[in-house]
C-alpha cells in the first residue's frame, strides 16, 4: 500500500468515525431522540401532554416512512438522530400554531420523513457497496480476480457521502432550530416540490396541462393575513 | 455574510452535489462496486476481443452508475406551474432590492406555501396521515387549554 492510499484510508475511517460519533452523541443528548427511542421500546414515563403528542406525531411519521421492524427503526433512529430531532421540533411548532399553518407543518413534517426514508437507503447502500468491495479485495479466492485495485477509492467516496448526509441533516436541524427553514428559494422549491410530487394524478391537471396553482394575476401574497408566522419555526 | 445565508449556501452547496437524490446517486456507487467486481472476472476474455477492457477504472464505472442511476429521475422531474415561479422571482427580487425586511419575506413564502396547499390535493395516503397527525395535534391543544 502506497503512503497516499495509506493517507486516504486514514482519512476515509476517521470521517466514518467522526460521523459516527456525532451520531452517538445526537442520540444521547438530544431528549427529544431519546424520547422516541423510550416510546419504540415502550420505556420511561413521559412527562407532558405536549411531549406525548410530539412523539406520537413523529412516531406517526416515522411509521409512514420507514414501515417494518422496531430493531431496523431502532438503527435508522441512531443513525438519522439530527433528523429525527428537526421533525421533533416540527411537530412542537405545529402544536402552537394556527389552524392553517399547522396543515402546512404537518406537510413539512411529512417531507422531513420521506427525507429520512431516503436517507436511511442511502446509508444502507452505502454500507454495501463498501462491505461488498471489502469482501471482494479480503477475500483470497477473489482478490486473483478482483486484484484489490480501488478499496480505499470505495471508502473514501463512502465517508464523503456519509458525510454530506450527515452535513445536510446538521444544517437542517439548525435552521428549523432557528426558524430559518422555507425562507429562501431553495428551500421553498424543496417543500413546493414535495406538495406537487404527492399530488393527486386528477387534481393536479387542468385541461391537459398543470393545474395553475396561484390564478393569474398572480402575487397576490397578502403581508396583512393575520396569522404571522413571525416566532420562530419554519415559515409554511 | 450571516448563518442564515451561510447555512442556506452549505445546503444548496450539498443537494447540488449528493442529496437532491440520495438514493439513486448511493445505488449508483453500489453497482459501480459491483461492475468492477464484474469487470474482474471476465476482463481477461474481454481483452482477446477488446483491448482496453482491463483499463477501465473502478471510478469509471462508480461515474457511469452514478448517472444511470441519476438520469430517469432527472428526466422524470414534474415542473412547478409557471405561476409559482413568479411568485418566487417576485419575493426574491423584492429582497434582493431591499424593498421588504425579513420578515416579510417569510411571511410571503409562508403564504405562498399555503396558496400551493390549499390548491393542490394530497394523495389519499399521504392525506391521511396528514390529517391524523393535525388531529392529535388539535387534541392535545385542546386538553391543554382545559387543562388551564
Amino acid at each position: 500500500m502506497s503512503v497516499f492510499t495509506e493517507a486516504i484510508v486514514v482519512f476515509g475511517a476517521a470521517i466514518i468515525a467522526s460521523v459516527v460519533s456525532a451520531k452517538f452523541k445526537d442520540v444521547l443528548d438530544k431528549k427529544e431522540v431519546g424520547d422516541v427511542l423510550k416510546n419504540l421500546s415502550k420505556q420511561g414515563s413521559i412527562a407532558s401532554d405536549i411531549s406525548k403528542a410530539r412523539i406520537i406525531a413523529v412516531q406517526a411519521i416515522l411509521d409512514a416512512a420507514i414501515p417494518g421492524s422496531k430493531i431496523y427503526k431502532r438503527f435508522v433512529i441512531y443513525l438519522n438522530g439530527s433528523l429525527i430531532y428537526s421533525i421533533s421540533k416540527i411537530a412542537e411548532q405545529a402544536l402552537k400554531s394556527s389552524p392553517e399553518e399547522k396543515k402546512s407543518k404537518t406537510v413539512v413534517g411529512l417531507m422531513l420523513g420521506e427525507k429520512l426514508k431516503k436517507a436511511s437507503k442511502a446509508q444502507f447502500f452505502l454500507i454495501a457497496a463498501f462491505v461488498i468491495n471489502s469482501l471482494m479485495s479480503a477475500s483470497g479466492l477473489l482478490s486473483v480476480a478482483f486484484e484489490s485495485k480501488g478499496s480505499s477509492l470505495v471508502l473514501i467516496i463512502v465517508a464523503i457521502a456519509f458525510l454530506a448526509i450527515h452535513i445536510d441533516h446538521m444544517l437542517l436541524e439548525y435552521r428549523i432550530k432557528h426558524g430559518l427553514y422555507g425562507n429562501n428559494e431553495f428551500e421553498a422549491r424543496e417543500i413546493i416540490e414535495f406538495i406537487i410530487s404527492h399530488a393527486r394524478k386528477d387534481d393536479f391537471n387542468d385541461s391537459g396541462g398543470l393545474k395553475k396553482v396561484i390564478p393569474t394575476p398572480v402575487l397576490d401574497l397578502n403581508l396583512n393575513k393575520e396569522n404571522s408566522t413571525d416566532r420562530g419555526g419554519v415559515s409554511v | 455574510m450571516n448563518a442564515d445565508q451561510i447555512t442556506e449556501l452549505a445546503r444548496k452547496s450539498i443537494n447540488i452535489l449528493f442529496i437532491s437524490n440520495p438514493r439513486g446517486t448511493s445505488i449508483g456507487i453500489l453497482i459501480g462496486v459491483v461492475l468492477d467486481g464484474l469487470n474482474g472476472f471476465i476482463s481477461p476474455a474481454l481483452n482477446t476481443a477488446w483491448t482496453s477492457a482491463s483499463s477501465i477504472e473502478l471510478w469509471h464505472f462508480i461515474g457511469l452508475g452514478i448517472v444511470s442511476m441519476n438520469l430517469p429521475s432527472y428526466l422524470r422531474r414534474k415542473e412547478i406551474d409557471s405561476s409559482i415561479i413568479n411568485a418566487i422571482s417576485f419575493i426574491e427580487e423584492q429582497k434582493a432590492k431591499g424593498n421588504i425586511a425579513d420578515w416579510q419575506v417569510k411571511q410571503m413564502y409562508s403564504n405562498l406555501h399555503q396558496k400551493v396547499l390549499e390548491s393542490v390535493s394530497l394523495e389519499n395516503d399521504k392525506q391521511e396521515k396528514a390529517n391524523k397527525i393535525n388531529l392529535l395535534l388539535t387534541e392535545v391543544e385542546i386538553s391543554e387549554k382545559s387543562n388551564k
